[in-house]
């Protein structure tokens, strides 16, 4: 604002510029955009016997064709391999993958760009649907135990002679298909909670980095100055 | 670029964490005092560059400024992309701690560079400091998709087709940043010609 001669100065050497920008914008709209996100999203569910595994760039892009590796958490063996669809998700069977009791899953996605992130499935998250679908062989001395009290205190009108006609399911296929269905209609709910309790960059938090930020330089120019 | 915790290998960690140190070292000494606010500006300007995305095509894209810090900054630029990437890295985990080191010098190194090589450039006619300055914010980009490609290609994590993408997708960026740091160098020389003074000796020293 100094210069009388502004202007007219100005004038010439802001529309070059300015004509690029526009040029640059327009045309990097046109180009294939990269997936720039920060971060990956990894999230789990259970659907019976199997595990589905969801990845998205935190833009809201689906990772495909991502790496995925499902370790045990606590000795980080390798125990299901492979990668991601086009809508970004990949499944495996839970009775594949776990051949122990009670191991925790570390599902481990990884993207291009060096991008990478994980989703740790606790045995308490998946033993109840797990142990409605795992084979009858394995089961029926526990089941036994487990269920049979149950059945008293929950259904006593099921040990009516009345009430038990020849073709009615079993306990364990109803168990089973009340958790598939109840985990399918609680899945999107928990993925929204996943979605939910991931930190997105607020406006505070720029404020507060920039303060930081000054902050560092105000102790330095002051460790400065005592010299 | 913001490349995640356990995707490479030691080598790689070690190498260019030690490069980082040296490097802001080197950028530690150059700043008197004078420079001294410059460096927490640019460094703001960074640290909120990368978290402000455009939406723009199918996916979105945001600033990263390193042109600009290497132009104005030159060997400064190092403490000031890492402390931006260190508060990046505890404030929204992006990144993290153990790879800081490769994360800021695949972003500093260039930017040093591009400042150093394309500085005296500014002095000269109108039209080489645009090319000057189009190309600092063109080329710092360029060569840190290409570290970032290179520090994956090194771990070898099966990542190599996505490293060559990497460099290719970032073309648009590259455009933009380039016409957004001829666009800010022109602004910064009619509104703020000091920050850009080439005649000091703070500035001289910082271009040997």
């Amino acid at each position: 604002m100094k210069h009388k001669n502004l202007p007219r100065r100005l004038a010439g050497r802001q529309v070059f510029p300015t004509c690029l920008l526009t040029l640059l914008l327009v045309g990097g709209c046109l180009l294939p955009s990269p997936s720039l996100a920060h971060k990956l999203r990894v999230f789990a569910w259970i659907t019976g016997d199997t595990v589905t595994v969801e990845s998205s760039f935190s833009g809201g892009r689906t990772l495909v064709k991502g790496t995925v590796v499902v370790q045990d958490a606590s000795t980080g063996a390798s125990l299901v391999q492979g990668t991601t669809d086009e809508q970004g998700n990949f499944s495996f069977s839970l009775r594949e993958a776990v051949k122990g009791p009670g191991i925790s899953l570390r599902i481990v996605v990884g993207g291009g760009e060096g991008h990478q992130n994980e989703w740790i499935l606790k045995p308490e998250e998946y033993q109840v649907t797990a142990a409605s679908s795992v084979p009858e062989a394995i089961k029926t001395p526990q089941s036994d135990q487990t269920a049979a009290p149950a059945k008293d205190s929950i259904a006593p009108p099921v040990t009516g002679a009345v009430a038990t006609p020849p073709s009615t399911i079993t306990r364990e296929e109803l168990v089973s298909i009340l958790d598939e269905r109840l985990e399918a209609k609680l899945a999107p709910l928990r993925r929204s909670l996943a979605q939910a309790a991931e930190h997105r960059p607020q406006f505070t938090d720029i404020l507060g980095g920039i303060g930081y930020i000054i902050g560092i330089a105000g102790i330095l120019a002051w460790m400065k100055s005592k010299k | 670029m913001h490349i995640s915790e356990g995707v490479l290998s030691g080598p790689v960690l070690l190498g260019s964490g030690a490069a980082t140190i040296i490097g802001t070292a080197i950028g530690l000494r150059k700043v008197n005092h004078e420079r001294l606010m410059t460096v927490a500006l640019l460094a703001s300007a960074f640290f909120v560059a990368s978290l402000i995305h455009i939406p723009l095509g199918p996916g979105s894209v945001h600033l990263l400024l390193t042109g600009l810090t290497g132009l104005i900054l030159g060997w400064s630029a190092f403490p000031a992309i890492l402390v931006a990437l260190l508060l990046q890295a505890l404030f929204f985990q992006y990144g993290g701690l153990l790879v800081l080191g490769t994360n800021t010098f695949n972003m500093a190194a260039p930017a040093v560079a591009c400042g150093l090589i394309l500085r005296p450039w500014l002095k000269r006619t109108k039209s080489s400091r645009t090319t000057a300055t189009f190309l600092a914010g063109f080329c710092s980009i360029f060569f840190s998709a290409l570290l970032t490609a290179l520090s994956l290609r090194l771990s070898d994590t099966g990542l190599s087709q996505a490293a060559k993408i990497l460099v290719l997708s970032h073309l648009p960026i590259m455009l933009i940043e380039g016409g957004i740091t001829l666009f800010i160098v022109e602004f910064l020389l009619r509104v703020q010609p000091d920050i850009l003074d080439f005649n000091s000796p703070a500035n001289t020293n910082d271009l040997s």
